[in-house]
């Protein structure tokens, strides 16, 4: 059996939703697969168990140095993939003729075309930032091109933000885990209950969201926010005072937590502004809520549209207060049955065509034609 | 006395350094071996004037529950050498005397220390099920000032905040008195014959062509043995060197200063989460058991070109021992283009500036406590000690914690920084076991682990 080494730029502790299911359980039915983790804290290499490792930031430039140092045979390698971090592609790199590995390069997220966007939508002048953007994508790119293999989230991610990479590309997309799919809880009360987990900045416009729910004639609803930017939410809702009894806000600290926060609400939220940043894959988020026969309420993207059909397993609206409002306005109407059903179909169809399962199977069949 | 010369002393093991970790060696030796004769040179007037004394150090016991840059595997080590520091003080009734028990914690402050406190706390709670966490509520309880950003304690910290803690266990020892208990202890329950010099500070060590050593004193003295163990901080390096060995290592003297406030203040130690990059303890405070259970804040970090703070002298020992060359140039080359690092140096460096150094200390330690003013604390003056860090030229890096030279031969080195005092009894046993293997002594094992052991 194939190895591969997975080193990812997250802390050892971060909910590995993503991780998890994909490189934990389906890929290590087609390859032995360790994963390496970084820690900002721990002054000492761990070895969780055989095929866990924690590292401290540090050694993050002589990361395999501090590998064969702690024992580990690099030798044993087949492939070594590295997420997001270049200054570590460029590293393994360095050592491919030596152990012999294919090297991968895994592009889960643009975060520093992200982060410039999201500074311009604060009014922040960002120039100069534009420019070393363009400087480094460029140099990145060229590094991307030495490594054997690209494994961006999506093709559009792959066309919209590393279009000069050329090298073969394997697509790793997030998808719904077929072991992990969790009962919708009916809940007891008259309220219809809306969900929306995830990041929350000025670039997302959830203020349009809050605009079309204070439309709303009927007070029959409320709406779950769980995000780790609680300030940020709490200034946002504070310009909405007649929402504020409608709205309870969580920061679910796990996987589980959210998972359980999801299963209790009635419709989750994925609405997001057109912008080509996330137009390039299917949020998570609408993974998390679909696991929990939840039914998702989303914007039309390249990659939503494939997948769902309106009114049949999602509801699509456009991304303004005038359509958000009026899909919100039909949605009360419909009886939990309904809705319950539209959640149903929702899971089913992501278990046919985005389940790790067959995902893993693809990626390793790949990996090995490399 | 040898037979051949009658001003030569002769002892079977001969320990240089009369700090924690000589006293707790000679301590061992004595009780749970069958050693001949023992010997312990001091350069000193007394035991422990140096980095062992409790003003040079936090007193803490490091066992490893709140030290967050330990790995769940360094922790298991330490908590065993932890508790016979625990063991030691509790067998000869030395608790509430040298020992305390105070309140302790690591304060998670922001998003990302607090999840990472919280998920270190899962992951411990096993090793160590002592431990609580507490929320804001708690602390408000436990530890206000920790909480509150005025003084008046009406508003809470804006950002978020958790801790690590516990107020059950032992956390506190004056090391300075340990090593004085360790060694009359050794005198009380062993019979063998055994000497202390005081005010002999040895120079040069030679080995004999029959194997045993030769020590060379300031004072002229001589003494011989067949073992030795160099337990002088960073002299051991500096001794190392003069023999022809370690010289792969350098040192690095980093100074850590205090500041101290007037009344007690905090109700424990707070300790802060650790940035791995950073070979030192993050700020933290305790409260001093030499000082009315005042809190001191501290240690800073600064690089002096000495090996032994508030004693005159040692410059030209540093030079030696620093063991400058383009392996050095590229360690601090390597240490200081990382920002955080040299952030921390400058930063560290201007603690040491009068007139703004008070003021910028208050601005970093307001991330313990939000309300702390310059009016709170003065700098502590005769506080602080050295911490001999030892630069590896072959991996070209600075090595974090302590570090050993044992070339095979019946001599060993040890240079012991912070956590060394707690390692102390942990660090014998082992330097013990290596001495009764070439020896051919005798070790009452059953007897060292039902004393010392859990």
């Amino acid at each position: 059996m194939q190895k591969l080494l997975y080193i990812t730029d997250q802390d050892e502790y971060v909910d590995h939703s993503f991780i998890a299911p994909l490189f934990e359980i389906y890929l290590k039915k087609h390859m032995r697969v360790d994963i390496l983790y970084f820690t900002d804290f721990k002054s000492d290499f761990t070895c969780k168990d055989a095929h866990h490792f924690v590292v401290p930031t540090r050694y993050k430039n002589v990361l395999l140095n501090e590998l064969k140092h702690n024992n580990i045979d690099l030798h044993s390698y087949d492939f070594v993939m590295v997420r997001n971090c270049i200054e570590l592609m460029k590293h393994v790199l360095k050592y491919r003729e030596k152990y012999h590995y294919k090297a991968l390069y895994r592009f889960s997220f643009p975060k520093r075309k992200v982060q410039i966007k999201c500074n311009e939508a604060e009014g922040k002048n960002q120039f100069l930032k534009r420019c070393m953007h363009a400087i480094q994508t460029k140099n990145e790119t060229k590094i991307i091109n030495s490594c054997d293999a690209f494994l961006p989230t999506s093709r559009e991610m792959h066309q919209n933000y590393r279009p000069e990479v050329t090298i073969p590309t394997i697509i790793c997309s997030p998808a719904i885990n077929p072991e992990a799919l969790h009962q919708h809880q009916q809940h007891d009360g008259d309220e219809l209950r809306f969900v929306y987990v995830g990041t929350l900045d000025k670039l997302r416009e959830f203020g349009t969201i809050l605009d079309a729910f204070s439309s709303l004639k009927s007070h029959a609803w409320k709406l779950y926010i769980s995000t780790r930017d609680v300030e940020f939410v709490n200034i946002l809702v504070k310009d909405y005072p007649d929402l504020q009894k409608h709205i309870k806000i969580y920061n679910a600290k796990t996987k589980d937590a959210l998972l359980e926060l999801i299963a209790k609400t009635d419709i989750g939220i994925s609405l997001l502004p057109d912008l080509p940043v996330y137009n390039t894959s299917t949020p998570v988020k609408t993974f998390d809520y679909y696991s929990s026969g939840v039914p998702c309420l989303m914007t039309h993207s390249a990659h939503t549209s494939t997948i769902f059909t309106d009114g049949v397993d999602a509801w699509f609206s456009d991304f303004s207060k005038k359509n958000i409002s009026e899909k919100l306005n039909y949605l009360l109407i419909l009886s939990k049955e309904e809705i319950a059903d539209i959640g149903q179909k929702g899971q089913n169809r992501l278990l046919e065509v985005k389940n790790y399962e067959t995902i893993a199977k693809t990626i390793a069949d790949q990996l090995k034609a490399l | 006395m040898t037979k051949n010369n009658p001003h030569i002393r002769h002892y079977q093991i001969l320990i240089v350094g009369g700090g924690i970790s000589g006293s707790a060696l000679f301590y061992e030796l004595a009780k749970y071996t069958n050693v001949s004769s023992l010997c312990l040179l001091e350069k000193y007037e007394a035991l422990s004037t140096l980095n062992s004394k409790a003003s040079s150090n936090s007193q803490t016991i490091h066992i490893g529950d709140i030290e967050t840059n330990y790995t769940l595997d360094k922790a298991k080590i330490t908590k065993r050498t932890a508790k016979m520091v625990e063991k030691f003080c509790l067998q000869y009734d030395l608790q509430d005397k040298i020992m305390f028990k105070h309140q302790k914690m690591a304060l998670g402050v922001g998003e990302k220390e607090v999840h990472f406190i919280e998920n270190r706390y899962e992951e411990f709670k096993e090793l160590f099920p002592y431990l609580e966490l507490w929320d804001v509520e708690k602390l408000k309880e436990l530890e206000p000032k920790v909480v509150y950003l005025d003084k008046a304690q009406t508003k809470i910290r804006p950002e978020p905040i958790v801790a690590i803690g516990t107020n059950t266990q032992y956390t506190t020892v004056d090391y300075g008195a340990m090593s004085q208990a360790l060694v009359e202890q050794a005198k009380t329950v062993s019979t063998i014959d055994s000497d202390i010099f005081f005010n002999t500070q040895v120079t040069d060590i030679y080995q004999k062509d029959d194997k045993s050593f030769e020590l060379h004193c300031q004072d002229d003295s001589l003494f011989t043995a067949d073992f030795v163990v160099v337990n002088a901080g960073a002299h051991s390096l500096f001794l190392a060197h003069r023999m022809g060995y370690g010289k792969h290592m350098g040192c690095l003297p980093m100074a850590g200063s205090f500041y101290m406030t007037q009344s007690h203040f905090l109700n424990g130690k707070v300790y802060m989460v650790q940035n791995n990059k950073l070979p030192f303890a993050a700020l933290h405070g305790d409260p001093d058991i030499l000082a009315d259970e005042k809190t001191r804040f501290g240690p800073t970090a600064l690089m002096l070109p000495k090996l032994e703070r508030y004693k005159k002298g040692t410059y030209l020992d540093f030079f030696k021992t620093l063991n400058f060359d383009w392996h050095i140039v590229k360690i601090f080359w390597d240490l200081l283009k990382d920002s955080d690092i040299r952030n921390y140096v400058f930063k560290n460096f201007l603690f040491e500036v009068p007139l703004i150094n008070k003021g910028l200390f208050v601005q970093d330690a307001k991330k313990i406590v939000p309300s702390l003013s310059v009016e709170d604390i003065s700098y502590a003056h005769g506080f602080g000690g050295i911490r001999p860090q030892v630069l590896d030229k072959n991996k070209e890096e600075l090595l974090l914690g302590e570090a050993s030279i044992n070339p095979g031969c019946g001599i060993l080195f040890n240079m012991t920084p912070s956590p060394g005092a707690t390692s102390c009894l942990g660090n014998a046993e082992r330097d013990m076991k290596v001495i009764v293997d070439y020896l051919g002594l005798d070790y009452d094992e059953e007897r060292f682990l039902a004393d010392l052991t859990e």
